[in-house]
């Protein structure tokens, strides 16, 4: 790390980082190799341009998981689609998708078009606004005239749809653990 | 369809990633707290977070570089279609930390076209830039998502990253993207930005304007601005070896022209500021010089310097 203030924050944040990795699904072992893959990322990276580099490494370190888990379930579903294992923490993301991995993918996407399409208008605008366009709620809202709490509102029912758009695909796919991607660790 | 408790588990987690979008380090361990509070709350919220990812996976995120002649960045920008038409999967997997952030040791490099000259830069980010002839970009390796026009005029399809916009710098001004196509043009103390699709915010400081897709804004330094709705794509017609022009000068007409034509064009003091409208169809130089002149009623002639157009009756002597 060439920067000492972000090997100094790194280092103040570490044990928050594993205590949230662990919360995340990760085994003890497992989180300390992902903090430790993180800060290998960050090697070199000044982060105090960043507005808050606290919540920037948490991010990252979520990101890291969900990379983790859905490479995964790309390996299991191609290779051996075991039903009651979770998706094992390995080290890399597949370098080239598989033409199953694309078809999966396809349908996928197809799966949330088609909820997003469903929705009432509102609430579809008020998604592309906020998923899309990226403007903060608080925007969304005044640009609309509506309250903060109408646009959180909406954007539950839009995400509900996703959600369920995503566990009806999981059933079809025979995803490990069915509609619940949790981690090993609560592979009961 | 769905088990009951999942129903809760779920608007909680929901609520979770609304509120972790902008989130500080505060609500990571508020999230934290939440997340160790019951043994389900973590694959509610990986189910939510997956779903989440799952939007993006028509725009293939993934920073596969492209060849600098590759004109077709269209792709990019193609998850703005999602909600219309499901197409191209590609895997979609969102990493903050693939991309060096603001910050790093700058390293700054210069694109600059000769007039007439049209070049596709392509970024690590798969954000491609179209600089149209006459044209001064500064680009920087270490900060990826901004650039700076010095001058000339420039076609954006930038890869929309919401926690990194892309911000181009003109001047004083700033123009930050909200997921986008969008044209800026700079010359003689003249800005221009055309949104040709999404949305982009002009000055997010100052006059915070938000441009969507049609919007165009005209800025003479220092001046009011001046906004229209619906001419977006006017501004990108170069692209297509065409320039329209509405209610233009004959001094800016002059300017494109030199810019797209690759040889001086100017214009005489007193019909400069002539106006004209019209579509030119770019070719070689004298016969669409020609075309202008014929639809301006003025006359064009190629002195020693370039091109120059005049009255017509001087021209005619």
């Amino acid at each position: 790390m060439s920067d000492e203030n972000t090997q100094q924050l790194f280092l103040a944040l570490r044990p928050a980082l594993i205590r949230f990795l662990a919360a995340r699904g990760l085994g003890a072992d497992e989180a300390q190799d992902a903090v430790q893959d993180l800060f290998l990322k960050l090697d070199g990276m000044r982060l105090d341009a960043i507005a808050d580099p606290r919540a920037y490494l948490y991010r990252a370190a979520d990101n890291l998981v969900l990379d983790r888990r859905r490479s995964g379930f790309r390996r299991l579903n191609r290779e051996t689609r075991w039903g009651g294992l979770a998706a094992p923490i390995g080290p890399g993301i597949d370098p080239q998708p598989s033409i199953e991995t694309l078809l999966i993918d396809r349908e996928r996407l197809t799966a949330v078009a088609d909820a997003l399409a469903g929705l009432p208008e509102r609430t579809a605008e008020i998604f592309r606004r906020f998923r899309l366009l990226g403007e903060p709620q608080r925007e969304i809202a005044q640009t609309l005239g509506i309250s903060l709490s109408a646009v959180e509102k909406h954007l539950q029912r839009a995400y509900a749809a996703v959600v369920d758009a995503r566990r009806r695909l999981d059933v079809d796919f025979g995803s490990p653990r069915g509609h619940s991607s949790g981690g090993e660790s609560d592979a009961a | 369809m769905r088990p009951d408790g999942d129903n809760d588990a779920d608007t909680a987690a929901i609520g979770w990633l609304l509120r972790l979008r902008d989130g500080a380090a505060a609500d990571w361990e508020a999230f934290t707290v939440w997340l160790e509070s019951a043994p389900d709350n973590n694959a509610a919220y990986e189910r939510v977070a997956l779903a989440d990812q799952d939007v993006d996976l028509g725009s293939d995120r993934r920073a596969t570089p492209t060849a600098a002649n590759d004109d077709d960045p269209q792709r990019l920008t193609r998850w703005w279609l999602l909600a219309g038409l499901g197409v191209a999967a590609a895997a979609a997997i969102t990493i903050i930390i693939a991309a060096p952030g603001p910050g790093v040791r700058p390293a700054p490099y210069e694109v600059v076209t000769a007039p007439g000259e049209k070049r596709v830069v392509t970024l690590n980010d798969g954000s491609a830039i179209t600089v149209s002839g006459g044209t001064q970009l500064v680009l920087d390796r270490a900060a990826g998502r901004r650039a700076e026009l010095r001058r000339g005029e420039a076609l954006f399809k930038v890869r929309h990253d919401p926690a990194s916009p892309f911000v181009v710098i003109v001047g004083t001004d700033k123009i930050v993207d909200l997921g986008t196509v969008f044209t800026v043009a700079h010359e003689s103390g003249n800005l221009r930005v055309a949104v040709t699709e999404g949305s982009v915010r002009y000055n997010p400081e100052a006059e915070n304007l938000l441009l969507i897709a049609g919007d165009s804004i005209n800025r003479a330094q220092g001046g009011p601005i001046i906004r229209s709705s619906g001419d977006a794509d006017a501004l990108a017609e170069w692209r297509r070896g065409r320039l329209d022009f509405a209610d233009a000068s004959l001094r800016n007409v002059a300017a494109r022209l030199s810019r797209n034509l690759g040889t001086p064009v100017s214009v005489d003091a007193d019909i400069a500021g002539q106006s004209f409208s019209g579509t030119i169809v770019l070719g070689k130089p004298a016969p669409t010089l020609a075309r202008v002149a014929d639809l301006a009623g003025v006359a064009v002639r190629h002195d020693g310097n370039g091109w120059r157009f005049y009255t017509r009756d001087l021209g005619a002597n």
